[in-house]
């Protein structure tokens, strides 16, 4: 089903949507929840609290791109549930992508100044100005939590070439941000 | 700064990127499918020639389809004609192939009527099959099942201990009465909530004394308890006998069960993600209206007793895992056009890559009530 009819029959209030949604996507935010709480259990959970999360924000919501939004909802709440077990159990899946990012950002006065503009912008801009492969390894690497050899399978290149250039990226990406944050 | 941090503000990609990254992946998808299936049939070209090469010298024997294949026709046959073939199913779980998965299977090529045929005969849950099946066109034209009398004594000396044995002094003080559920719906609704077939359980504790998946045994009077291996994790479930409820599922992954290693199979697509690609990829090829919760293996009998769960228990049934698991493929079917045409889809388990796909006529005798 198409993914505007799918936020139109959330509009109407039909349950259908979340059976929709749940059959189109169900899938992917069960991989994606899994990589990052690294349990079945807890994927599971957190894809369920997601479609209830949709159906309570939808209206007033209307995303143009639900298979986008519905993955940042179990992102978060995957996250969310992921900082719980940390002082018991890490997720290793998250765990490595988030401690490499983590050189990455400042720290201190510095972060207060990255809170205080909108971050959005300023990663997005990031983005932008980096090459369509570099992009998409950075945001299968820190958004979907994907695993290197993944990454390198999905791309049809070596590991070797996916780490150099997370590495490359992590690097303009810190230099980008101490540009901007000097510049605050 | 912490990781929380890292990740919120990573959660702040622009949509367009995430959507860069699907489309990405979908080509990918496309572009593996595509390579898949040359090699399928270049591999399925050169066994063809290899096998006319070494039957050159009689004509009628050139041409045919692989034991191999026709194995796995036979097979099939008897898992969708055959009420007792379901439980041929049930052995696939443990990630056997078919000819792991029956007892003393023969395929010999022979002559009926100026025909080659190969008769198939293998031992399943207690029966003996005999399939003859044209050897050039993969029609399957006889099918006989007798009892097999070996039976028995394999049920004599299979192992029925249960961890959770309940004592003498606990059936007597049971008060089943309370029950609303008797264990073949609770081992449905543990079925349901875990997404694996119906055939996994349904009465393979009574009936295949050595089957892995196996239980089906009341622990109290109010719950009941399963436990499966499919897909390298094994699922044990309790429910609750008096509100239908799942009370609880663990799902662990396990090394070794019964002496046949299954470390591989930790890296199997969980089966719930196989009807969702095979929907997928049943729409892209022309079945708009396909979902994964069409995806199914048809045993008539499960798919009563599913209404009947639905009634008691006033739950949803959603029928999302209908798919088999046999060694390194899923094999999963559609049916359309009223039930009377199946689509088989045989599914790379590790990779969801769909290998091949099959269509196949179903017999109006297996056609399912509405």
């Amino acid at each position: 089903m198409d993914d505007k009819k799918i936020v139109e029959l959330y509009f109407c209030r039909s349950e259908s949507a979340i059976t929709s949604t749940q059959e189109k996507y169900g899938a992917l935010l069960s991989g994606l929840a899994k990589k990052i709480t690294g349990s079945e259990m807890d994927a599971e959970e957190c894809v369920n609290d997601a479609l209830l999360g949709l159906w309570n924000s939808i209206p007033p919501a209307e995303p143009e791109n639900l298979r986008a939004y519905v993955c940042k909802v179990v992102r978060n709440l995957a996250l969310s549930r992921l900082s719980y077990k940390l002082a018991e159990k890490r997720s290793a899946n998250a765990e490595m992508p988030l401690s490499e990012l983590e050189e990455v950002l400042p720290d201190g006065a510095a972060r207060d100044a990255l809170d205080m503009v909108d971050f959005r912008l300023l990663l997005n801009d990031f983005l932008a100005e980096l090459k369509p492969e570099a992009r998409i390894i950075f945001t299968q690497r820190y958004f979907f939590f994907d695993t290197i050899p993944e990454i390198a399978e999905d791309l049809g290149v070596s590991q070797n070439k996916v780490k150099s250039s997370l590495r490359r990226t992590r690097n303009k990406f810190k230099n980008y941000l101490s540009t901007k944050g000097s510049a605050l | 700064m912490n990781r929380e941090k890292v990740a919120e503000y990573i959660g702040y990609i622009d949509d367009r990127y995430l959507e860069e990254v699907f489309q990405h992946k979908k080509q990918r998808r496309r572009i593996i499918m595509n390579k898949k299936k040359p090699v399928t049939i270049i591999a399925a070209a050169a066994l063809a020639m290899l096998l006319t090469v070494s039957v050159a010298a009689a004509t009628t024997f050139t041409g045919l389809v692989s034991k191999e294949e026709i194995l796995d026709t036979a097979m099939t046959y008897v898992v969708m004609h055959d009420e007792d073939g379901g439980k041929l199913a049930e052995y696939f779980y443990e990630g056997l192939s078919y000819g792991e998965s029956s007892e003393e299977t023969e395929v010999s090529l022979g002559l009926s009527r100026l025909t080659p045929v190969y008769n198939v005969k293998f031992k399943v849950g207690g029966y003996e099959y005999t399939v003859t099946v044209d050897a050039k066109t993969d029609v399957v034209l006889d099918c006989k099942k007798e009892v097999d009398p070996s039976w028995d004594e394999h049920l004599k000396n299979a192992d029925y201990s249960e961890p959770h044995q309940p004592t003498q002094e606990d059936i007597e003080n049971w008060d089943n009465s309370r029950n609303v559920i008797n264990s073949t719906q609770a081992s449905l609704i543990a079925q349901d909530y875990t997404g694996l077939s119906r055939s996994g359980l349904y009465q393979c504790g009574e009936v295949l004394g050595t089957c892995s998946t196996k239980t089906i045994y009341g622990v109290d009077p109010q719950r009941f308890e399963f436990t499966t291996n499919h897909g390298g994790y094994r699922y044990t479930v309790v429910v609750n006998a008096e509100t239908a409820e799942v009370m609880s599922c663990d799902i662990v992954s396990y090394g070794s069960d019964k002496g046949h290693t299954h470390e591989q199979d930790t890296e199997h697509i969980g089966s719930y993600d196989a009807t969702i690609i095979a929907a997928e990829y049943l729409r892209t090829v022309g079945f708009e209206d396909c979902a994964s919760s069409d995806i199914c293996e048809l045993i008539p009998f499960n798919r009563r007793t599913d209404e009947t769960i639905k009634k008691i228990a006033g739950m949803t049934v959603s029928g999302f895992d209908m798919s088999y698991l046999r060694g390194d493929f899923y094999t999963l079917y559609y049916f359309h056009d009223n039930n009377k045409i199946a689509e088989i889809l045989f599914m790379d388990a590790y990779t969801g890559v769909i290998i091949s796909t099959r269509t196949y006529t179903v017999e109006p005798s297996v056609l399912l009530p509405d």
